[in-house]
């Protein structure tokens, strides 16, 4: 424990060097995990093992052993001194004491491990402490065996003086001298003094001198002398011995030993509590550390658990999941998130915790039960899907989640609000049963494909049972179809994955002996999947191969007929030239009389019919093989009308039909588009309602409403959308002739029309309609009348430029008295730069020409003409560079416009950026040009007389003169009754050319009668003729 | 395993523990070597008696020694192959059923060599206070280890003595049961002296007298005892082991080895080791114990008899005529110090001997 966090310790202390020395975690984790703890390890094992140096168990024996020594030695020298003094007659505990010593002196030869510095003193006093007791040793033997010696012969003596003096034949003075030697030998051994040495000497020699003196006692003298020596010598060396033991200093020398071993141990003893004090410094600084470590571990940690805490706290408050938790007992609410609360609709959480139970919030009180039950069981409900009551007593749909919580004898629950999902399942729920109800409905065979697979599953069988096959839900392409649709299919599918669009395609195949088609739409419904809808469209494709045979029949007969009907028109028309023309020749004839002259009348009507004819049914043809173009030009549409009304007022009037004209206020004067097709639609409309209405009126409408919101100079032809409508009081159109109304060559079987003439009319009428962007429809009941409406676009014409070319004045020339106008045309074409020559050289302009900008450029600088009309697309330097390079000179530059086939406005702005003046387009009108050379140049023409209108030519194919006037039957009150009254009979017999001769009679003045009557005479109303002049 | 050993931490944590673990077994390992080993060997001390109030001390019963060690030191102390010939034992010249002598004057050495002195008695060495008749040694150990080596006696080589007893599968086994480090030169002696220690004759008549049994003497057992007090042999002859802790000269009075003749080296007895003249004929005095069955005596193994022995020993130790009852009769008490071993008495000398 203390280890572990000595551990963190030096971890944290390690983290910090390696901090700021960061020279290799390798080297640092190392030094980390290993080396330090080591070394710490090392050093506290060397403190300890160094404070616990002093080994007291052998202390305690080495002061035993030198207390012993004291001890034995004091006691040898008392036994020695008893053995002297005769009080101890036996060795064994002299030797047994010296034995003891021996032991003791091996025990000091080894001093203790703890003894430092002075080891060798001690050692050195032990071996002289043991030397000491060699010597003593030594004379401890000696004077044992001398004691031993003294003491044999100190009790043999009295006896061996006794037995001597007992001799019979003793001298009497040796025996005193004996009894004297005695004394003195009892003397000498209480009392070894000098003297008494001395004496015995001298008493032993003077004995020894006797020896002679009494033969039978001489051997038995001789022996006894023998044992005074021995006492003499032996007491005398005893008592030196024991002198000599007792002054050997054994017990001064232990002494000193045991002071030097002690100096010694206090050494020791100091220094190991030396070590012992640094190994409680270390211990201590250690373990303050691993504390200090701790603590600051557990704070770090404890600020860690709290930050988790709040961490977890708004998590739980701030999920989207409603969280609570009840207890067990009584299903009280303990505990629940914000989240919760606002899900069941309370505000705050007090309105629930603690209040509420679990039996409140469930809508159905089963659940809870069945809930309660799955818990006590299982221990948790998963995914339960019930609903809950809110506050206001509303019902949410929830998804509910239940654990067991036994430790605190809770439940733990969590609720996600699904009634988004629960609508969203209802919604998905009729959805599915209405594409259920949709693939039940549709008749196709569907399937599933998937990416890069053959293999597909059965949406929907189909109605078709030629195609499904039953009772499958998965198959595989390959067993169904041969290999190469296979790939048709995949192709499709993975193209339908891959543009997201829908692929369909038909195939043929062979089913069960039959050839099929089959109709195959690839609709993408995945990422990786498509849906594939197959259907039997064998009835279809039959009855398309049916229509196309009988439409390239019928187109083929279509042609075959247009082209033969205009062949058989120039046929027709050169022959009845022929005959018209010679048919007027004898009506010249004076001198026919009158009924021939009615035959001729007759052939002539029936010829200008039939010629009438001819022309209807030559501009069908033409209509039909695309031959029809159209020709737009500017022109005043009020007058137009004004014309029109003026035209059928008359005849009108004279059936006793009023013949309106109502013009939208709005109504732009001046428009754009075709005039003449317009003219002959209306021509042909009001002379239809004129023609078929008995009583009523007629009404001709006209509106026109704009296409687009900024009408401009260069608005094409669909800014303006004009609407036209005429309304009849007439007999009507039977609703089944509806629809073949406007079909050429129909009229011919209808009994209502049989009257009129080829009944082209309309399906003419209608095409021109189609021709200007437009479409003619027709109502109609029958003894009603009819409405009759269509609308074509047109463009706003300027009044201006109208009004300026409205004259129609050709220019001849340039005024007088006006400079010389140098014009430069750049153009590299040369047809094109031809007509512009020859359009302005003879007006009087100078003229020259450049096939190319660089040209330009140079004859520019050269020539200095006043306007260049510039093309923009020119080999060598276009027109762009040129005019750059021109404009560059500043202010003295001429006038450039630019002339360029493009219609483009990007290239306009192009040009007008490179500093073009203007602007034209090709193919330009005359007009134009001058016009832009009045308006830059200030140019003033000469206009020559209005140039005579052509002869109207009586086969003409198309009217196209320009009738502004109206002939009504005031006009001819101008003219001779005479004159009238030929007009009459001319046209009610339809002879076109007196009618024409009689028109040429008509004076200047009254040009209005002449056109209108011109007009009537082209559009062959004779009818009309013969209204006015009647 | 693999990954738990390479997981940083895990090893960390491994060497950590490993490392705490070591450090509190040298702690404890050093611990122990401070602690005095504890002695295996057998301690050379005499066991302490209680004194009775006569020179001569009764034999203490036995000392205590550890039946393994002592069965293996029998076995050492038997076994011939510890001499160099490898006919030789230590029982060849100590044979315990002889009193621990061969009752020769000089015994069969190794290899045929004849020893210089007579072979005193095994029994009892524990209460001799040197050993060799010239008290070359001062304890058992050093003197087992000398013989062993001496050529005349064992002639042994320690190093080619250990190798041949490794080889002993029976030695080897008993060895490390007693020693722990098994079988080494320190060991064989200490076992060798062990059993020798432990080879004590108590119980013999004399020791019961001691001990207060007035009646475990005869009279005449009694005046033997009288007279060699009388006669001073208790000046040497004294102690627990009556004799045995004492030097003397041999010839006293009178110069025993003029009598003699023919002086060899040993007989210098003490002087071989001190060198100095005082020592010069001066022997161990040696113990009286089972002195009756341990013929023939002294350090040349002159005298056959008790009596000759007893008479020698009056003439040129004590110096003075001895009458032949005297003899007779310290010769009688001496019977009566010979002791037990194993519960019986040392078997006596043949009568005819």
């Amino acid at each position: 424990m203390v280890w572990s966090c000595f551990k963190q310790f030096r971890n944290r202390a390690s983290q910090t060097v390696a901090r700021v020395s960061a020279k290799g975690p390798w080297v640092m984790a190392i030094l980390n995990d290993y080396v330090l703890p080591t070394g710490a390890v090392v050093v506290l094992l060397l403190l300890w093992t160094r404070s616990q140096a002093v080994n007291l168990t052998q202390h305690t024996q080495y002061v035993d052993a030198l207390r012993q020594l004291q001890e034995l030695d004091a006691r040898i020298n008392q036994n020695l001194l008893q053995l002297r003094l005769g009080l101890l007659d036996y060795y064994d505990p002299i030797v047994n004491e010296q034995a003891a010593i021996r032991n003791l002196h091996q025990v000091l030869e080894t001093s203790p491990d703890f003894v430092g510095s002075t080891r060798q003193d001690l050692q050195g006093q032990v071996q002289q402490n043991i030397q000491l007791w060699r010597e003593k040793d030594r004379l401890i033997q000696q004077f044992k065996s001398k004691h031993a010696i003294l003491q044999n012969s100190l009790t043999y003596f009295p006896l061996a003086v006794t037995e001597l003096t007992e001799q019979p034949n003793l001298p009497s003075d040796l025996a005193t001298e004996l009894d004297n030697l005695l004394q003195t030998i009892l003397l000498f051994n209480l009392s070894a003094s000098e003297t008494l040495t001395t004496q015995l000497e001298t008493d032993i020699d003077q004995l020894r001198d006797r020896i002679s003196d009494s033969e039978s006692a001489n051997e038995m003298l001789a022996n006894l002398l023998t044992h005074a020596d021995l006492i003499l010598e032996n007491r005398l060396a005893t008592d030196d011995l024991i002198a000599t033991l007792l002054t050997i200093p054994t017990r001064q020398q232990g002494t000193d030993l045991a002071e030097t071993y002690d100096i010694a141990y206090q050494q020791a003893i100091r220094a190991a509590n030396l070590y012992r004090l640094g190994l409680y410094a270390v211990s201590t600084v250690l373990v303050m550390a691993v504390a200090t470590s701790i603590i600051a571990k557990l704070r770090a940690v404890a600020t860690a658990l709290q930050q988790s805490e709040i961490q977890l706290r708004h998590i739980f408050d701030n999920t989207q999941v409603g969280i609570f938790r009840t207890r067990l007992d009584d299903g009280t609410v303990t505990a629940a998130n914000q989240y919760f609360a606002t899900m069941l609709g309370y505000d705050t959480l007090d309105e629930i915790v603690g209040v509420k139970q679990s039996a409140d919030l469930y809508a159905d009180i089963t659940a809870r039960q069945q809930v309660l039950k799955t818990v006590l069981r299982t221990g948790k409900v998963r995914n339960f899907e019930t609903q809950f009551r809110k506050r206001d007593g509303s019902l949410c749909w929830v998804l509910f989640s239940c654990r067991m919580n036994r430790a605190e004898n809770c439940l733990d629950k969590v609720v996600a609000d699904i009634s988004d999902r629960k609508q969203a399942e209802a919604a998905l729920r009729q959805s599915e049963a209405t594409k259920y109800a949709l693939f039940q409905a549709i008749p196709d065979f569907m399937l599933r494909m998937y990416r890069e697979s053959s293999v597909f599953d059965v949406v929907s069988p189909g109605k078709n049972t030629r195609l499904a096959k039953p009772n499958i839900e998965r198959g595989d392409l390959q067993d169904l179809l041969p290999p190469d649709l296979v790939e048709q299919r995949l192709q499709a599918v993975q193209q339908t994955l891959d543009t997201g669009a829908i692929q369909v395609y038909e195939q043929q195949l062979e089913r069960s002996g039959d050839q099929v088609w089959e109709e195959v739409r690839v609709v993408p419904s995945g990422t990786d999947d498509v849906l594939v809808m197959i259907r039997d469209i064998c009835d279809r494709k039959q009855a398309e191969a049916e229509l196309q045979q009988a439409t390239a029949a019928a187109q083929v007969a279509n042609r075959a007929k247009s082209q033969f009907l205009s062949n058989m028109s120039h046929e027709l028309r050169t022959p009845l030239n022929v005959i018209l023309g010679f048919t007027q020749l004898m009506g010249r004839d004076r001198s026919l009389h009158s009924r021939q002259q009615g035959y001729l009348n007759s052939i002539n009507q029936s010829g200008e019919h039939l010629l009438n004819l001819i022309n209807d049914v030559l501009e069908m043809s033409k209509i039909e093989a695309g031959k029809v173009s159209l020709n737009p030009s500017d022109f005043d549409l009020h007058n137009l009308l004004a014309g029109m009304h003026s035209m059928f007022q008359f005849k009108a009037n004279a059936k006793g039909v009023d013949l309106r004209l109502e013009q939208a206020t709005d109504l732009p004067q001046y428009v754009r588009t075709d005039a003449s097709k317009l003219r002959q639609i209306l021509v042909n409309l009001v002379g239809n309602a004129v023609k078929f209405t008995a009583s009523g009126h007629i009404c001709l409408k006209a509106a026109a409403v704009l296409a687009t919101d900024e009408p401009t100079k260069a608005t094409p032809l669909s800014a303006l959308r004009l609407h036209f409508e005429v309304e009849d009081t007439g007999t009507g159109i039977e609703p089944a002739a509806l629809d073949t109304l406007f079909e050429p060559f129909v009229q011919a079987h209808n009994q209502q029309f049989s009257q009129a003439g080829t009944g082209l009319g309309l399906p003419i009428s209608r095409k021109f309609v189609e021709l200007m962007g437009g479409e003619m429809t027709v109502t109609s009941r029958l003894g009603q009348g009819s409405q009759f409406q269509f609308s074509i676009q047109a463009a706003i014409a300027h009044r201006g430029a109208l009004a300026r070319s409205q004259p129609q004045l050709p220019i001849m020339g340039l005024e007088p008295g006006q400079p010389p106008y140098r014009i430069l045309i750049a153009e590299d074409v040369p047809e094109n730069r031809q007509l512009l020559v020859d359009l302005l050289q003879p007006i009087g302009f100078e003229i020259r020409e450049a096939q190319n900008g660089l040209e330009a450029t140079l004859i520019w600088q050269r020539w200095m003409p006043h306007l260049i009309w510039m093309d923009l697309r020119m080999p060598v330097m276009d027109g762009y560079e040129a005019t750059k390079q021109i404009k560059s000179v500043g202010s003295t530059a001429p006038v450039i416009i630019a002339i360029t086939g493009s219609v483009f406005k990007q290239e306009q702005t192009l040009a007008m950026a490179a500093g073009c003046d203007d602007f034209i387009c090709k193919p330009f009108r005359t007009e134009v040009i001058f016009a832009k050379m009045a308006e830059f140049l200030e140019v003033r023409y000469t206009y020559g007389e209005p140039t005579p209108a052509a002869t109207p030519q009586r086969m003409a194919i198309a009217p196209t003169g320009i009738t502004s006037k109206q002939v009504t039957a005031k006009d001819l009150q101008g003219m001779p009754a005479d004159w009238v009254q030929r007009l009459h009979q001319a046209a009610t017999r339809v002879d076109g050319q007196e009618v024409a001769d009689l028109i040429t009679e008509i004076p200047v003045e009254q040009a209005n009668l002449a056109n209108g009557l011109t007009q009537l005479m082209e559009t062959f109303s004779f009818e009309q003729i013969v209204e006015l002049t009647r | 395993m693999r990954g738990l050993l390479n997981n940083r931490h895990i090893l960390r944590r491994f060497y950590l523990a490993g490392l705490v673990l070591v450090a509190i077994l040298v702690a404890l390992v050093w611990q122990h070597m401070q602690s005095s080993p504890e002695l295996s060997l057998t301690p050379t001390t005499s066991p302490l008696f209680d004194p009775v109030n006569e020179p001569i001390q009764p034999l203490p019963e036995a000392i205590a020694v550890a039946a393994d060690k002592f069965a293996l030191g029998e076995t050492l102390f038997n076994d011939p192959r510890l001499s160099s010939g490898g006919h030789v034992s230590c029982a060849s010249c100590h044979n315990l059923p002889t009193g621990g002598v061969d009752r020769k004057p000089y015994s069969d050495g190794n290899e045929g060599a004849i020893t210089t002195v007579n072979t005193p008695t095994v029994f009892n060495v524990a209460y001799n206070f040197r050993f060799n008749w010239d008290g070359q040694f001062s304890n058992l150990f050093d003197h087992t280890d000398a013989l062993m080596q001496n050529p005349r006696v064992m002639g042994s080589e320690w190093a080619d003595l250990l190798s041949e007893l490794e080889a002993t599968p029976d030695y080897r086994q008993t060895f490390s049961k007693v020693y722990e480090d098994g079988i080494t030169q320190t060991n064989i002696i200490d076992a060798i002296v062990a059993y020798e220690a432990a080879l004590v004759t108590p119980n013999a008549r004399f020791d019961h007298y001691l001990q207060g049994d007035q009646t475990a003497l005869s009279a005449t057992e009694l005046e033997g005892y009288r007279l060699f007090k009388a006669y001073g042999c208790i000046s040497c002859h004294q102690g627990v082991n009556v004799g045995g802790n004492v030097f003397q000269k041999f010839g006293v009075i009178g110069d025993y080895f003029a009598d003699r003749g023919n002086v060899t080296r040993a007989d210098f007895g003490r002087f071989n080791v001190t060198q100095l003249e005082a020592d010069r004929y001066v022997f161990r005095v040696p113990s009286l114990r089972n002195v009756a069955v341990t013929p023939p005596y002294f350090h040349d193994g002159s005298a056959d008899t008790l009596e000759e022995a007893i008479n020698i020993m009056v003439k040129y130790q004590l110096g003075r005529p001895i009458p032949e009852a005297h003899i007779q009769h310290i010769a009688q008490f001496l019977q009566t110090l010979t002791g037990e071993y194993e519960g019986a008495s040392l078997s006596p000398l043949a009568p005819e001997q």
